[in-house]
């Protein structure tokens, strides 16, 4: 008796650990001493070769499998693992708890009625069971024949467990879905972002940017000297890389002769052109240029 | 109902916890969102049904009988838990990966 109390005490505990706190380090110890216990239990009541079998199995192989899964997850999972606690126990969220969860004690309640008219009826049939194990009578005719009103009640009570599950389950589902409201929102954004920062192909209001290097030919000054044509031409080139490489070097990035020899003017030399464009490239992905997308002109042409 | 405990003997108690923890397992199994947690509750069920069956020998007195299903009972938990672990290690942090990497684009931008 103190070892079947001591095994259903183990078990409480389990269930208690699975069900409320929920911690995993909690599970894998509460499985290794309800296996512990149950060893104990079979060896009381003469069943050897099943109290080594759990003692081996049950109190080592499966806490320590538990154990494996759990020191192998990395450890950003393993903190999110932690949070798994009952709603109960936040109080954040204590006040949002679905109504049907409030229903659980009753529910509670209700495994008790069933398992308190389930005892005879199972404990009968199931034993008679072991014992007619060589006759081919039905599993089911043997369970009512036993004992018909408890079979009932049984039946009724069992109809009515099926149907608070799946409303909790659908208020479950509910409660979550108006937590998780707002995630939609922020998924398209990162989507978005994503597109810009992968290069794929956008829709024709966001892609100016390539545009957007033409754009100062067109607002340069009528009357224009050699050397502002010649800059331009550089800047022009560079940005979408054509092949007349000979005059400004484009995608090779060595200075021509030209560039050289106007490295000094009013953008400054040709490094901090450089360096201008390759701060414009680092800022184009940014949600700020996403805003100033058709005000702003790309680096190199200095504006 | 003390009559049908008293008939019973000494593992009246026993059979009602029985069946409570299977029942509760049951619930776990069906209500629980994590895999880890209803896993858990697999197992629990598994832990609950294990002594009924025993005692259900014991009241029989045919001890070899029930230790060959205990043992494969206790074979098939094993086997279970193992793939179902094998399932969820496979799984959870690919999903869970995807949101971490999620939360550092938000944090970039």
């Amino acid at each position: 008796m103190i070892a079947s109390l001591f095994v259903f005490t183990a078990i409480l505990i389990f269930a208690t650990g699975v069900l409320v706190t929920g911690r995993l380090a909690f599970t894998v110890l509460f499985l290794s001493l309800t296996g512990v216990g149950l060893s104990v239990l079979f060896a009381v009541l003469g069943a050897w070769y099943a109290a080594a079998a759990e003692l081996v199995l049950g109190a080592g192989l499966i806490p320590y499998l538990f154990h494996r899964v759990m020191i192998r997850l990395p450890k950003e999972v393993q903190e999110e693992k932690r949070d798994w606690v009952f709603p109960f126990q936040k109080k954040a969220n204590r006040q949002q708890l679905p109504v049907s969860l409030k229903i659980l004690p009753l529910s509670f309640l209700i495994f008790a009625l069933i398992s308190w008219f389930f005892i005879p009826v199972f404990f009968r049939s199931f034993s008679s069971f072991l014992v007619k194990l060589q006759s081919p009578e039905p599993f089911l005719n043997l369970l009512w024949e036993t004992k018909k009103p408890d079979f009932l009640v049984f039946l009724i009570a069992v109809a009515a467990l099926i149907f608070l599950m799946l409303a909790d389950r659908e208020e479950t589902e509910a409660f979550s879905n108006r937590r998780n409201s707002a995630t939609p929102e922020k998924e398209k954004n990162t989507a978005e972002d994503n597109n810009t920062h992968t290069g794929k192909i956008l829709p024709e209001e966001v892609q100016p940017v390539r545009t957007a290097v033409i754009q100062p030919e067109k607002t340069q000054p009528v009357m224009e000297t050699e050397n502002s044509t010649e800059k331009k031409q550089t800047n022009v080139v560079a940005e979408t890389g054509s092949e007349n490489e000979n005059i400004s070097g484009g995608k090779t990035g060595k200075p021509s002769k030209a560039q050289e020899k106007h490295s000094q003017d009013a953008n400054g030399t040709h490094l901090e052109r450089k360096n201008r464009r390759f701060k414009s490239r680092k800022y184009r992905g940014t949600k700020k240029w996403k805003n100033e997308n058709g005000t702003k002109d790309e680096g190199g042409n200095g504006k | 109902m003390i009559k049908a405990l008293s008939y019973y003997g000494p593992f009246a108690m026993e059979w009602y916890f029985c069946v409570l923890f299977c029942f509760l397992g049951l619930y776990g199994v069906l209500m629980m969102k994590s895999s880890f947690r209803r896993l858990a509750s697999l197992v629990l069920m598994f832990s609950s049904m294990l002594p009924a069956l025993i005692i259900c020998g014991k009241f029989t007195e045919d001890m070899h009988t029930t230790q060959a299903m205990a043992v494969s009972l206790i074979f098939l938990q094993v086997l279970i838990t193992a793939t179902g672990l094998a399932v969820i290690r496979k799984t959870i942090p690919l999903k869970l990966f995807r949101n971490i990497k999620q939360k550092e684009n938000e944090k970039e931008n």
